[in-house]
């Protein structure tokens, strides 16, 4: 990942000072970020445990949950970019283009040590977010190929015979569907 | 690197548990149909491991068992009723053997013939110097006693076939009782398979109850100790075994090899073959017995006081000696010369008035235990055996619709169902295909969210 460079807007100038208000209320709101990914992240490895331990109610129960979290989580997110936006717009920044490494070195000390370690904590808890989530598509694929197999027995859906048609030609038989493919 | 191994090991683990799973799932669809066999489940545990930091991570999955379902108190039900229909069935079939032996009604049976000798003496009063007459009394006479013979050297027989079946069910039951034990010795050993020893144990524990009413305890890896009457028969590989009783003693008496106090079987088939030859047989035989008893006092009573067609009298019919159906036969004298047949009551050749009274004993109600007539006796005997015979078939098929709903019950917890294997596929296809869209969703969402940080 890349920061995007600033584009300044030469009509507002670099040195006026960043309120420290709306710093208070960015640095207020990435902690409930994080905290909201924390429970976005908890419910996916509560749905990585219910594939295990193949408990469908809990699995159901749980995958709700996650996307309960991750619409909250979204949208806290979006308004951390809105007041980033807010916060560097004093700096003229391009209005799409915001981040927190942006915002850091421009607010005072004590505020950007914060945001600092805000920062380094949402990375983590992102990052995590992200393996757990490539794992439980793993498991996921497993599973769904597992039971396909299963319903494929039951379903003696397991001979690859060929067929003759009454003109003599042989039919092929194509490969059974799988009832559910994973992406 | 420790991130992408534990990855690598998460998934490693799930693929080896689900084809653990895909094994058990194919080996309860392969079985559903064997008796005896119990549906497997794979438990599936995760796995941690605490690292330096002392923070506990998960390992992936592992399969920490294959539970066997089964109920213990319907397997305990279902024993208990097969004991009982091992029992009417066994009844059922001997009581049947039975009827057959009496063979009634027919032509042949002892009543028919019993009718035809009192029919002969009706003949010889009419014409008491016809020696076709008094060959007749003489031919029906050896019949009827062949008959009384005959059929109590079947109910003989029958018993002793009763008492080679009882030992050779003494025998299997002793083979059973080994093979549990070195399923006790095995269980304790092999967890692997212990859910496929488990099966054997129980269908070998259903055989045994067949055959009689034992007691059972298990612990906690599923080994049996045994007991009947009160005796400790098998306790982890040890077993103490039956053996044959004598031939002069009830049969239901069963010793065991350490000379300890010998016990009694109150259900199953030995049960039901120690009733029917210690008591149902022995019965019959005896009223068998009363009735040849019967037959030749009252018959010898009346021809003693007659005078044979040479003069001679105080001459017996029936052989004095004889102590019951066993041995009933016509007196040597008589059988020897038909002259002998004492017809006449004053001496005259052409009185025939002592065979009259002879033929008349048919009808007196009072020459069996004074109160029954000859054929009301035998026709009481028959008529209970008829009983019997339709009691016992109404017992087995009762306790056969007890067994079969406790089955039920046991296929309802224990079977192998392939629909409901099927909806339960179909469930888990619905659940994971929801948990896959959320993937999608948050494989986009993270790509977005960390280009904002």
């Amino acid at each position: 990942m890349t920061d995007v460079q600033l584009q300044l807007r030469p009509e507002l100038g670099r040195d006026e000072p960043i309120d420290d208000t709306r710093v208070e209320e960015l640095i207020s709101l990435t902690q409930k970020e994080i905290f909201a990914y924390s429970n976005f992240l908890n419910q996916l490895l509560a749905q990585q445990s219910a594939i295990i331990d193949r408990d469908i109610t809990h699995l159901t129960d749980r995958t709700q949950r996650a996307e309960e979290c991750s619409m909250l989580a979204r949208q806290l997110s979006e308004e951390r970019k809105e007041i980033m936006l807010q916060v560097l717009a004093h700096t003229r920044p391009c209005k799409e283009l915001a981040t927190l490494e942006q915002v850091i070195p421009m607010v005072k000390s004590q505020y950007a040590t914060r945001l600092k370690e805000l920062r380094e904590n949402l990375i983590e808890v992102l990052e995590k977010i992200k393996q757990t989530n490539q794992r439980t598509a793993f498991l996921l694929k497993e599973s769904i190929r597992y039971v396909n197999r299963n319903l494929q027995i039951i379903g003696q859906e397991l001979d690859q015979s060929d067929s003759y048609s009454t003109d003599g030609k042989v039919h092929k038989k194509n490969q059974l569907p799988v009832i559910f493919k994973i992406a | 690197m420790s991130g992408i191994r534990n990855t690598l090991e998460i998934a490693r683990s799930a693929l080896v548990s689900s084809q653990m799973a895909l094994d058990v799932t194919g080996n309860n669809i392969a079985n559903a149909n064997t008796e005896g066999y119990s549906r497997r489940r794979a438990v599936m545990k995760s796995e941690y491991q605490r690292t330096a930091q002392n923070f506990v991570i998960g390992k992936g999955v592992i399969v920490s068992r294959i539970e066997r379902t089964r109920d213990q108190y319907i397997e305990s039900q279902l024993r208990t009723q097969q004991q009982s229909l091992s029992y009417w069935e066994t009844m059922q079939t001997k009581y049947a053997r039975l009827e057959d032996i009496f063979t009634e009604p027919s032509e042949t049976g002892l009543g028919e013939m019993m009718s035809r000798f009192f029919d002969s003496w009706q003949g010889l009063a009419t014409d008491p110097q016809s020696f076709t007459a008094r060959n007749d009394v003489l031919q029906k006479a050896n019949s009827l006693a062949a008959k009384f013979r005959s059929t109590t050297k079947h109910i003989s027989d029958l018993k002793d076939e009763i008492r080679s079946e009882f030992n050779k069910q003494l025998e299997k039951f002793n083979s059973l009782a080994e093979q549990l034990a070195e399923i006790n010795i095995q269980l304790p050993l092999s967890q692997e398979q212990a859910a496929d020893l488990l099966d054997r144990r129980d269908n070998l524990l259903m055989q045994m109850n067949k055959i009689v009413n034992v007691q059972t305890m298990e612990n906690e890896y599923g080994q049996v100790t045994i007991s009947l009457g009160g005796k400790v028969l098998l306790e982890n590989s040890k077993v103490i075994k039956v053996v044959e009783g004598s031939a002069d003693e009830p049969l239901n008496t069963i010793h065991w090899e350490d000379n300890s106090r010998a016990s009694k079987a109150s259900n199953g088939q030995l049960a039901a073959l120690a009733t029917f030859h210690d008591e149902t047989l022995q019965d019959y035989s005896d009223q068998l017995d009363e009735l040849a008893t019967s037959l030749v006092e009252k018959v010898n009573e009346l021809h003693k006081t007659g005078y044979g067609l040479e003069g001679s009298t105080n001459v017996n019919f029936f052989d004095p000696s004889t102590t019951g159906a066993a041995d009933i036969r016509v007196s040597s004298e008589v059988a020897d010369n038909a002259e002998k047949i004492a017809a006449s009551e004053d001496g005259n050749g052409g009185n025939g008035e002592i065979a009259r009274k002879i033929a008349q004993l048919v009808n007196d109600s009072t020459v069996v235990n004074n109160s029954f007539s000859f054929h009301d006796y035998y026709g009481a005997t028959i008529a209970r055996l008829g009983n019997d015979v339709q009691d016992t078939t109404v017992k087995r098929d009762g306790q056969k619709m007890l067994v079969n709903q406790a089955r039920t019950h046991q296929e309802a917890v224990s079977g192998v169902s392939l629909d409901e294997e099927m909806t339960n596929l179909i469930q888990f296809q619905r659940a994971y295909q929801a948990a896959a869209k959320l993937i999608n969703v948050v494989d986009e969402m993270m790509d977005t969210i960390l280009r904002m940080v």
